[in-house]
């Protein structure tokens, strides 16, 4: 529901609406000023209301050149994060948010680039028809003055020129051209395809931003877009000498015989980009700070279908669920960083990640670890901790695929916490759900899954944890083998104890059984996985929570692990 | 970047520059139309994403249709060096105006990044639907015999 999201994304909701906002306000504002400021009233005599539209869009564009490099310092939000730990968790959790915010800016960004290139398009094309024209219209007539000195308003000087030749020779048309191409390139390499399948290539291709932002600065430093300068208006104000300029003769007597006199609008790109530069620099320079710290690998561990487990220890490191770290092993690829969720529980004396093959740089970190233990160097943790899920007393976690990642580090910081009595866990009962197509890649959470189930046991605790595990891909023959094998204590295909199921859950189902097991209960519902699945995990806490308050209740929490 | 197929990104680059070349304001009045066609004609080869050499391929959606068009070309448009070609050709016209310049800036480096994936031998692969095996619930029930089990003579 509508009420619902604002409650939990109130925060976004606040600085979109305040970005828009401000975007809106700069370009009106600036859009009207040019339009009607008698500053530049000789401008829009040649250049019409595409001076206007040019400018405006120059404003916004700087603004947003200002916003693109903020939510990508991850240090720095970190930093606002940790000294938020009074704010409420949703603040927090928002923070995470900052790559949607980055390419929503990136898109405002090209749009109104658009806008300013065509416009200023525009703008060439009509200067080059003034200094071409040789009537007496106001246009060509302002278009000859000052040809020598820097007093000009038409940046074309002559008139045997083209549009082509101005735009590639002059400090603005260059630089944009450049800047643009920039901007395409990046924007065609950060598709999401490319970021997928090929992240190297969308990786260093990116760094055009350098190109980007020193382009921008230079842009604005030969001033073509020319006012009226303050003297000249005191002496020769446009509402009244403007319509003696084109009939002036040679003995002019009266007041509006002097030349009017024009001059630059200073750059001030710099001023607007120069805040987000330094900030960007520190963080880039933390980065290599903290990579540079030790990372001890205490253990490695191949699991089956190519599964590397790394368990390292950093000195100062802190993690807590849910989080991830970015990984670098400078014997692969000196400049490469990949993100990987952490699956140690934090009460654990390590940290550990869980590498599948999945493209060119995990498969030859595989590779490398066969061999040898390399350098590798980690920054880190990121992401929001997912504390909610020790809050709830009793817990539904689905994860999907890749999904059951975090709930590695949930299910054994949850075991950890029982053991320990730890006062923070309200969870009485857990309810795991694991959807996948095959368990090929995940056989070590299957052990996982296999020791805690075995742990409980021993502690007396079988019951706290209940997990169904759903085979989507399966096929006849692993159903035929199932059917062979219906009566054995445990499973055919996974060894444990639960018994798989083959397809998808019912949710109906699932949650129908939840609510008659734990009638009076807050039921937390945690997902990892795709946006299908969390529409009908959404749908279905709906339909059975209970309207009466003592009753039991289903939340949806879509954690952005 | 061992694994890049340069042929990927000069697809996102093309179309990037295509829907550029036809969708740009105030192009459609006057002798713009050639650069038109020149950008619909890219959209239109473009819009289909190759099939990728390892893993599964997202299609674009409703990719099939053109999929089918594109494909009768055949080597037309499996080969990259004539895609290459084709587009360094259309970029031209568009160079001669400024307003349309970027466009043809964008169609030269796709043509460029094209040339450099043909030299390294990828082709236009198209991506078919496989015929999906639901298996029906029904369907796998083994019926009992219709026949007794041979017997042996009553001796």
């Amino acid at each position: 529901t509508m009420g619902n999201w604002l409650v939990n994304h109130w925060f976004s909701a606040a600085v979109l609406a305040a970005w828009l906002g401000i975007n809106i306000f700069l370009f009106t504002y600036y859009f009207l000023f040019f339009d009607r400021d008698e500053r530049y009233f000789y401008t829009r005599a040649i250049l019409g209301s595409a001076l206007a539209w040019a400018r405006a869009s120059a404003k916004c564009l700087n603004f947003n050149s200002m916003l693109i490099l903020l939510p990508v310092c991850r240090n720095l939000l970190s930093f606002l994060r940790g000294t938020c730990s009074c704010c409420r968790r949703t603040l927090r959790k928002q923070l995470d948010h900052n790559l949607t915010f980055h390419k929503l800016v990136a898109y405002a960004l090209a749009l109104l680039t658009a806008v300013h290139t065509i416009a200023h398009l525009f703008n060439l094309e009509r200067y080059n028809q003034s200094q071409r024209a040789t009537d007496s219209s106001l246009p060509a007539v302002l278009s000859k003055m000052h040809l020598q000195g820097s007093k000009w308003l038409n940046p074309i000087h002559s008139n045997q020129t083209t549009v082509e030749y101005v735009a590639f020779t002059t400090i603005p048309g260059l630089t944009g051209v450049i800047i643009t191409l920039a901007l395409i390139l990046m924007v065609t390499s950060s598709t999401e395809f490319i970021r997928r399948n090929y992240f190297e290539l969308f990786w260093y291709t990116h760094h055009l931003f350098l190109v980007y932002f020193a382009g921008l600065v230079i842009h604005g430093i030969a001033g073509l877009v020319r006012g009226q300068t303050e003297q000249s208006m005191v002496e020769v104000h446009p509402y009244h000498c403007a319509e003696y300029l084109p009939r002036r003769a040679q003995n002019c007597t009266h007041a509006c015989c002097k030349d009017p006199e024009f001059g630059s609008i200073p750059a001030e790109s710099w001023k607007w980009v120069l805040a987000p530069i330094i900030l960007y620099v520190f963080e880039r320079i933390l980065r290599v700070w903290r990579a540079q710290q030790k990372v001890l690998v205490t253990k490695v561990v191949m699991h089956p279908a190519r599964v590397l487990e790394l368990q390292m220890q950093k000195k100062g490191f802190c993690m807590e669920v849910g989080q991830y770290i970015f990984v670098n092993c400078p014997a692969i690829s000196p400049l490469e960083w990949h993100p990987f969720t952490l699956t140690s529980a934090p009460e654990e004396d390590f940290f550990s990640i869980h590498v599948r093959a999945a493209g060119d740089w995990t498969e030859r970190l595989i590779d490398t670890f066969q061999l040898e233990i390399p350098r590798i160097e980690v920054d880190g943790p990121f992401g929001t901790a997912s504390e909610d899920v020790f809050q709830y007393e009793v817990a539904m976690l689905v994860g999907a695929g890749i999904g059951v990642t975090p709930f590695a580090s949930v299910l054994k910081s949850i075991w950890y916490k029982f053991q320990q009595a730890d006062q923070t866990l309200k969870t009485k009962k857990i309810y795991f759900y694991w959807l996948c197509r095959d368990t090929g890649a995940f056989a070590w959470f299957n052990d996982l899954l296999a020791s805690l189930e075995q742990k409980m046991a021993e502690s007396g605790k079988a019951d706290f944890l209940t997990y169904r595990l759903f085979l989507t891909g399966w096929d006849t023959s692993i159903a035929n083998n199932v059917a062979l094998h219906f009566d054995t204590a445990t499973d055919t295909v996974t060894g444990l104890r639960h018994k798989t199921i083959f397809g998808r859950p019912m949710w109906n189902t699932e949650f129908a059984a939840v609510a008659a097991a734990h009638p009076r209960s807050v039921v937390g519902v945690f997902l990892c996985g795709p946006e299908a699945l969390a529409k009908s995990l959404q749908k279905s806490c709906h339909q059975h929570s209970s309207l009466d308050p003592r009753k039991v209740k289903f939340y949806f929490n879509k954690e952005n692990f | 970047m061992g694994q890049i197929e340069w042929a990927m990104w000069a697809n996102e680059q093309a179309l990037a520059a295509g829907l550029s070349e036809c969708g740009g304001p105030g192009r459609w009045r006057g002798p713009g139309h050639g650069r038109n066609a020149a950008g619909v004609l890219v959209c239109l080869l473009e819009y289909p994403r190759s099939k990728r050499k390892k893993g599964s391929t997202m299609e674009r959606c409703g990719q099939k249709y053109l999929t089918a068009v594109v494909k009768l070309f055949g080597p037309l448009t499996r080969n990259y060096y004539i895609r290459a070609v084709l587009h360094a050709a259309l970029a031209v016209p568009a160079g001669f105006l400024l307003s349309t310049i970027l466009g043809t800036v964008c169609l030269g480096i796709a043509s460029g990044i094209y040339l450099l994936a043909a030299v390294r031998g990828e082709e236009w692969r198209p991506i078919e639907q496989k015929p999906r095996e639901r298996p029906q619930v029904g369907g796998t029930i083994k019926q009992p015999p219709s026949n007794p089990p041979p017997r042996p003579p009553p001796d």
